[in-house]
Order: structure tokens, then sequence, then C-alpha cells
């Protein structure tokens, strides 16, 4: 498959692209996402650049 | 060369500004360690990327891709997977906020607080400190190779005057100079390995094209690698022999899995001010490393083919043998003139990035971690142990760099992070998701992954054990593996890597000393788990 003679080798190649485009979904969908805030890191969050920013 | 020139000297000036940057907003020990706290994802995630990615991976690895062919692609699917998605979500995120917690400016300052212990924080520093170099040494060879071919600089010029350079702004400007010029060289390189990957298929005609001629080309593997057990450049290697461990353990587990225990790349986590930082950061991770790695090492293997057609030579042939010289030359040889010098750009910043984060971490490894706080020395050491640390930092990887022997970038790297995993992965993963785990069962794991680290790297793994030569001096052999059976299980460890043995002890340890010593308190518990 794509010229790579081993299959194992061949699914390497195609799960390092696989794995980069789960990078990429992953960002998108958790953009805005901060997760559970305590008061400690509420205040530190505000220094973190916002949906108003991007 | 005048050209060359010019334009390495607008790189440098463009450096020494965003160094001096982060000098003018450097105020504090926190800006120094941490970057204020408040560093910006995109910055964030380049610098974790330029600082993950040195010339090591691309000139190194690459040269190791150009002899062992695509199964380093496994390792270039660990580097995505576990070095950005697996480390900034299950790793970075408890670890930022556990740090936070904990008042943590440094690695070993997390595990040391965590397990309320400054034998940990000691001991870990330590380790960084006196091993950093070696890895770092790696980089620089990568570096000054790289200057050598390209601009016909003697290789030992090269290394003194590429150092001297680094040591003025990472002393004096901390780690917000070092990550606000990671952002910056990490740019640069993107770019670089973009224009190199498609040049590289246009040249051989396509994807399928190219990597169909590499199988083709597989007669032409030499017959000492194929005594070793390698069938191809696409065709990989067959299971469980001498070459196929040498790949999969030392190359692929022990950089793919160490990057976790990496201490300059963990500490990033911490500069962050928010969890959404980090997310944006697995999506630049994912791009960047893919483009970096992935690059590297398929360029490395289609070096062959592009050298067959050209000069009737397979890479490694036409390196004369060191394999750290194979991308470089490849460059030189096949690329255009302008991408030269792009690309000589593009290796300075891949050193320097990572060269400036490895001494960063020396030296706060061996200023807060061993002499403040593991010594007890408080008060009297501030900024300036940890700057000594940074000056001892470089004149020893100088010391390394002048005296480890050709094709050893990929080798020293795969040590170093081998070493880390085995010593703190355990203990740093447990007590970032296990309130069981104790202190005790910590300092066992990290001492008992070191020892056994080291056991096998002095006795058993002919690699260093031979080169070394304590072995040979206590037992009259290489290895104590040597002796045995050609073959069976004990014959094979002498090819893989320790840490195949060390990281599975370390954790065992961790987990039954943890199950049986005595509990951490409560109340410090609920400190370290107060933003979890």
């Amino acid at each position: 498959m794509l010229g790579i003679a081993s299959p194992e080798l061949a699914l390497a190649y195609i799960l390092c692209i696989a794995a980069s485009v789960l990078c990429i979904i992953y960002g998108i969908i958790k953009w805005n996402d901060s997760g559970p805030l305590t008061e400690e890191l509420r205040d530190l969050d505000q220094w973190a650049p916002g949906p108003q920013d991007d | 060369m005048t050209v060359k020139i010019i334009l390495a000297l607008l790189y440098l000036g463009v450096v020494f500004y965003l160094g001096y940057k982060g000098w003018r907003e450097t105020r504090q020990a926190s800006d120094y360690m941490l970057a204020g706290r408040q560093m910006n994802p995109f910055v964030m995630a380049m610098s974790y990327g330029a600082t993950f990615i040195s010339t090591s991976a691309i000139i190194g690895f690459g040269g190791a891709a150009a002899l062992f062919g695509f199964p380093l692609l496994w390792l270039t699917f660990l580097n995505i997977f576990v070095g950005i998605f697996l480390a900034m979500v299950f790793f970075g995120k408890r670890t930022r906020r556990m740090g936070l917690a904990l008042d943590a400016h440094t690695f070993p300052e997390l595990m040391g607080r965590r397990y309320d212990s400054r034998f940990v924080q000691g001991f870990a520093g330590l380790i960084i400190f006196l091993f950093i170099p070696v890895y770092a040494a790696a980089v620089l060879i990568g570096i000054s190779r790289m200057i050598e071919v390209g601009l016909g600089i003697n290789y030992y010029v090269a290394l003194l005057a590429f150092v001297g350079i680094l040591a003025l702004y990472v002393i004096t400007g901390g780690l917000k100079a070092v990550m606000y010029t990671d952002a910056f060289q990490g740019s640069l390189m993107f770019i670089m390995m973009l224009i190199l990957i498609v040049a590289t298929y246009y040249l051989l005609g396509g994807v399928t094209d190219a990597h169909q001629a590499l199988t083709d080309l597989a007669p032409q593997m030499p017959a000492k690698l194929k005594a070793g057990g390698m069938l191809g450049w696409t065709q990989g290697a067959v299971p469980f022999s001498p070459l196929w461990l040498v790949i999969y353990t030392t190359i692929i587990y022990g950089v793919g899995i160490g990057v976790l225990a990496q201490p300059q790349l963990a500490v990033r986590y911490m500069t962050v001010a928010s969890d959404r930082q980090l997310n944006r950061a697995v999506l630049f991770g994912g791009i960047f490393i893919i483009i970096m790695t992935g690059v590297a090492f398929v360029v490395g293997a289609l070096s062959n083919v592009v050298f067959f057609k050209h000069l009737g030579k397979i890479a490694v042939a036409v390196a004369g043998g060191n394999i750290d010289k194979i991308i470089p030359m490849y460059i030189t040889q096949v690329m255009p003139d302008w991408y030269e010098i792009l690309f000589l750009l593009g290796m300075f910043a891949a050193a320097m990035s990572t060269l400036s984060s490895q001494f960063h971490v020396g030296g706060t490894s061996l200023g807060r971690d061993f002499y403040e706080k593991g010594m007890g020395s408080r008060g009297r050491a501030g900024l300036g142990v940890t700057r000594a640390g940074v000056g001892i930092t470089i004149l020893v990887t100088l010391i390394w760099g002048l005296f480890l022997p050709p094709s050893i970038i990929a080798l020293a790297t795969a040590f170093f992070f081998g070493l880390c995993a085995a010593s703190f992965l355990p203990a740093y993963f447990l007590g970032l998701y296990w309130k069981g785990m104790t202190r005790a069962g910590a300092i066992v794991s990290m001492v008992g992954g070191f020892a056994t680290s080291f056991f096998f790297l002095l006795f058993v793994h002919t690699k260093e054990s031979a080169a070394i030569g304590l072995c040979k001096a206590v037992f009259g052999v290489d290895s104590l593996a040597a002796g045995a059976v050609k073959g069976s299980g004990w014959w094979l460890l002498q090819f893989t890597d320790p840490n195949i043995i060390a990281l599975p002890v370390s954790l065992v340890l961790a987990l039954v000393v943890s199950w049986f010593s005595a509990k951490m308190d409560q109340e410090h518990l609920r400190l370290c788990w107060r933003n979890l």
C-alpha cells in the first residue's frame, strides 16, 4: 500500500496522519474549554486569551 | 557565502532581540523559571514543539531513518499521539493544576512537593543536572555537523562558537527569553521542513512512486545490516533480530515513551494560565510534530533513492559511514542553494531552541532543586546559583560534545529519554492520578528505576557497556549477556534497551511499596488535589 512493502509500516504511515488529525479535531472541539475552575484557577484563567481575542 | 553569512547574522539579530525582550520582562523567580505562568498558547505550543524537536530529531534520527528506513515512522506516531495528545491532555492539565496548588517552579519541585520530600526533589534535580548534558551534546553535535558541511567551518570551531552565542541569552534571559525565541525558531523550522517534503516527493515523482522506488532499492541494503536482521527500507526488520531490537526498543520505545517524563517539556505545562491554552497547544503541536519528525524520517529514508539515482550509492555510503552527516549532505548536494541557507538557519533554530531549554533546566535542577531545596540552602542561593548551574551545564555539554564518537546523536538522545522514563515516569504519573502513591513508593521507584537502568547500561547493553569498559574490567566480557546461547532471550538482552527492563521494574516498585508503606497525610493530599 502506498508503495510501502510492509503492511505494518504502511499502517505506521497512515497512523501518523491520523494522530495529527486527532490533535487538530481535539484542539478545535476544546478550543474554549477551560475545564472545572476553582477560585484560584478562575483568577489565573482571566489572564489567558479568551474567545474575544481569537 | 556572503549571502549565507548576512542571513545568519539577520537571524541572530532577531533571536537576540527576542532574548532581550524576555530579559526585560524577567523580574522575579517565577518569570525566570515559569515565564510568569501567563504564556500565550501559540508561543507555548511552538516552544514545546521546538524544544521537543531539535537537530537531534532532524539530523540524528533523520540519519537513522536513512539507515533503517520506515520503521522509524512508529516513532513519529508516538511523538504525536504520546508526545502531544496524551502528554498535553492527560499529563499537562493535571501537572499545571497540581503545580499551581503546590507553587512548583520546576519538574523536580513538583515531584518533591507532591511527595513532601526534599530527597525526591534533590535526587530528580541531580539526575537531570548530571545527564541532560549528554542529550544536549547530541543536539550540539547535530548543528556543528551542519555548520561543518554547510559553511565549511571547522567542526570544533562551530561547536565552541555556537555554545558561546547560546550562553549569552539563556544565562541572562530565563524561560521567557527561551520561549519567545523558541516560537520564532519553531515557525522557521516549520516552513523549512514543509518545503523539504514537497521537494523530495516532487523529485521522486509523487508519494507512491517515491515509496515504490525505495521498496525496489532493498537489494542495495548493506550486507552488515542484512546480517543484523534488516530486510529493506520499507520492508522493516526480522522481528526480534538484533537490529529490530535496536530500532524498536531503543529508538522507538525509549524516545516515544520517554517524552512523557522530560523535565524541560513538563515545565512548559506550568507556564500557561488555562487548560484551554493546553487544548489549543494540542492542535498546534499535532501539526508541528508531523511536519518535523514525519518529514525528517521520510526524507531520511528517501535520501537513499535520490543518492542512488544521482551518485550510484546509498545514503550511508555517501556519508562515509557517519549517519549524522546524511541529512546535511542531502541538503547541500540535492537541494537548491537558496534552500540550503534556509535549512541551515532552520537547524540553527532547532538546535538553539532545544539547547536553550536544556541549559535552562540543567541550571534550575542544580540551583533550585538540588542546592537550594535538596541540600536545604534556602535563602543563600536565589537566581545566582541557578545561573551558575546554567553555566556549568553548558561547560559539561561542551566537553561531551568534544569527546562523543561519530553516529552518536540518536543514541545519546535515546539514552536521556529512557533514563528519565525509568527514573521519573511511574512516580510522576501515579503522583498525578493516585492518592495512594506514597513518599516511600516514589523514592524506591525513582532510585530503583535509575539503578536498574544504569546496571543494564554498564553490564548488559553492549552498545554502552563495551564503550564504558567497566564490565570488561570486572567480568572480562563486554556484556554479561554475550556468553549466552545465541538467539536466546538472555543473549538478546545485549541488544535490548535497558529501559525495557527498568521502566516496568520502576512501576512495580512504585505500586508494591506504596501499597505497603505509610500513606501520605490527608491534609497534604487535599492541598495537592485542590485544583483537580
